[in-house]
């Protein structure tokens, strides 16, 4: 256990360290000129010359690397172009608010995906099989700025259910103290349960458009790999034994299946953080997808780097913490057989 | 030859060749429909960029999906953008899978060294989720429409970068390979004109995705302002444009292009779906 956890904290390293020389690389490539952008059309060229060396773009690309690295070790991502504040400063104070709407979503796709992959599996070639398949494609096939706009339409503007896309809680409602950022978190830990109230009902349908498209993945993954665990020799062998069918179903079948279903997950919320920028554009939810937006209208490259630098972190950490559980579940991963 | 190449697993093709297959002719008869739309209509339908009538009038018999707030027919809008739709999702679909096979099938065939060098450069492509990488790239290299489909199919090359190799891994050992070695044929030669084709299957499922993923992707870049522009017809962009008048109640402005997306990405979803086998 200890040599495959090191094993894959290395990977894990290797992979973090290419993710910031491809950031670092792929805003340095443009044909664009950072000074020239942020000081706007009527500065001078030596105007742009003194920001230039100012901002350390004169100097030799390794040079720039190492002062990027240097920075980085430090937390320092730069300063954003548009704002004037640490980049480290704008990304992270919003990060709770990410956080809270891609759990909701991830709730969401999983409590719709995985009953529904599973009656699938079960009920293979009949009716029921075929709705939920259809309802994974359809799940699939919806931009998610439309599949929002439609819930908006549906169940704000007629049927009044829930608050228009105005951010995580409605116009003058006091945010509660913050403990961990997240509302509904920081409402039931504070007791102040109207809060929670108030900021699940303006989750719900931000969330609602990131899980509904979630939801299929997690759909046909578990279907597929249940159906793949129906013929496998450790359920024929549990059921030569007699093991009561309920118990294959839950302990044995469902224990395999969970492997692949669990790469899913990782590959959901990779979906639900790169869906972000879109969703919280269209509610207003203050998270870093926004900000991401913002920099993209004013051209803040560093922002920018910054968002994509944090965004593939998370999703490094999470596919870690995913190989983690692995090695929980597996136990031949465990017991120190090869990574699979 | 054809004997040796067959892969020992039943050829899916094949077996399901007898069961009737509802999706997969679903998926393309609308996929034709719309080619046939695409190719004629233009000529047949109003000027896309043409105020032919007055601001936000609802669906009627005159105008099927109603106008805009220029009053332009959104019918005829969506009409015309089905050629640039298409064309962008097949050739972002193209591209990634031409650039993502060859990858693949060097670093299968070769193993070794470079297979790790690839697998670790995949690993940090599919660091980013897809979306977002199609988004800095585009912003990094210029806003066009050429950049939006190199940035998109960049971010979808690891996906076909990963299937291929994984058949070819298996492939290699197979005596085809084998002999087409003692023959002597050299190890490019090998890799490419031998195991290629005998990898490259799933490849072609996942190009059916990637083009409806390529067009939700345009549809998004849209929203967020780059990409595509107004006024071009497009439907990502029509989507984008009526977002605001959703809330004011003039639903059919982005319905009915977001539908026409829903329709031809759930068309591609069968196809592709059909061709993995996956069905009953």
């Amino acid at each position: 256990m200890v040599r495959y956890l090191l094993r894959r904290l290395a990977i894990s390293a290797i992979t973090v360290v290419g993710l910031v020389l491809v950031v670092f690389l792929v805003v340095r490539i443009l044909p664009g000129d950072a000074a020239a952008a942020r000081l706007g059309p009527e500065a001078t060229q030596d105007d742009i010359d003194a920001l230039r060396t100012r901002m350390g773009l004169d100097q030799p690309i390794w040079v720039q690397l190492g002062d990027y690295l240097a920075g980085l070790v430090r937390g320092d991502m730069g300063t954003a172009i548009s704002t004037g504040r640490p980049v480290a400063d704008e990304l992270l104070s919003r990060l709770p608010a990410t956080i809270e709407l891609a759990a909701g979503g991830l709730l969401i796709a999983l409590l719709l995906g995985f009953p529904l992959g599973m009656l699938a599996a079960s009920r293979r070639g009949r009716t029921s099989d075929a709705a939920a398949r259809l309802f994974a494609v359809l799940g699939s096939s919806m931009a998610p700025l439309w599949l929002g706009l439609l819930l908006i339409y549906g169940l704000y503007s007629l049927a009044g259910l829930f608050p228009g896309p105005v951010g995580r809680l409605p116009i003058g409602t006091p945010p509660p103290t913050s403990i961990t950022g997240l509302f509904v978190l920081d409402g039931l830990l504070t007791g102040n349960l109207d809060v929670v109230w108030q900021s699940m009902r303006a989750l719900a349908l931000p969330a609602l458009t990131l899980g509904l498209g979630a939801s299929a993945a997690v759909l046909k993954m578990v279907r597929s790999a249940m159906i793949a665990t129906e013929d496998a020799g450790f359920t024929r062998t549990a059921r030569a034994y007699g093991v009561p069918a309920s118990q294959v179903l839950w302990r044995d079948r469902l224990r395999n299946a969970m492997l692949q279903v669990l790469t899913a997950i990782g590959l959901v919320i990779g979906f639900l953080l790169g869906g972000n920028v879109i969703v919280e554009r269209l509610f207003s939810w203050p998270g870093m997808g926004r900000i991401a937006y913002d920099a993209l209208g004013s051209n803040d490259l560093e922002l920018l780097q910054g968002y994509a630098l944090i965004v593939g972190v998370i999703y490094i950490a999470l596919n870690f913490v995913v190989d983690l559980v692995y090695g929980v579940i597996d136990p031949r991963i465990r017991l120190g057989g090869r990574a699979a | 030859m054809t004997a040796l190449t067959t892969p020992a697993a039943p050829d899916t093709l094949r077996t399901t060749a007898r069961r009737r297959r509802p999706f997969l002719v679903l998926g393309v008869v609308v996929i034709g429909a719309l080619l046939i739309v695409g190719i004629i209509g233009p000529f047949v339908v109003a000027d896309p960029a043409a105020r032919i009538a007055a601001p936000f009038l609802p669906p009627s018999a005159e105008h099927w999906f109603g106008t805009d707030s220029y009053g332009r027919d959104i019918l005829a809008r969506c009409i015309h953008a089905i050629r640039l739709d298409l064309a962008l999702g097949v050739s972002v679909a193209l591209l990634a899978m031409v650039i993502g096979s060859a990858v693949g099938v060097v670093s299968g065939y070769l193993g070794g060294k470079v297979d790790d060098v690839v697998m670790r450069l995949v690993d940090i492509l599919m660091a980013f989720p897809g979306f977002i990488l199609a988004m800095i790239l585009l912003v990094s290299v210029g806003d066009s429409i050429p950049n939006l489909a190199i940035a998109l199919a960049i971010a979808q090359i690891a996906p076909f970068v990963r299937l291929v190799r994984a058949k070819s891994l298996s492939e290699r050992e197979l005596d085809y390979v084998a002999a087409a070695r003692v023959s002597g044929a050299g190890w490019l030669r090998t890799a490419f004109a031998h195991v290629l084709p005998n990898s490259i299957r799933p490849a072609a499922v996942q190009l059916t995705l990637v083009c409806g993923y390529s067009i939700l992707n345009v549809a998004g870049l849209a929203y967020l302002g780059v990409g595509i522009h107004p006024p071009t017809a497009e439907w990502g962009v029509m989507v984008a444009e009526g977002a605001s008048n959703m809330l004011t109640g003039q639903w059919w402005t982005a319905f009915f292009p977001g539908l026409l997306i829903a329709i031809t990405v759930a068309a591609l979803h069968f196809i592709g779906d059909d061709l993995a086998g996956d069905g009953a």
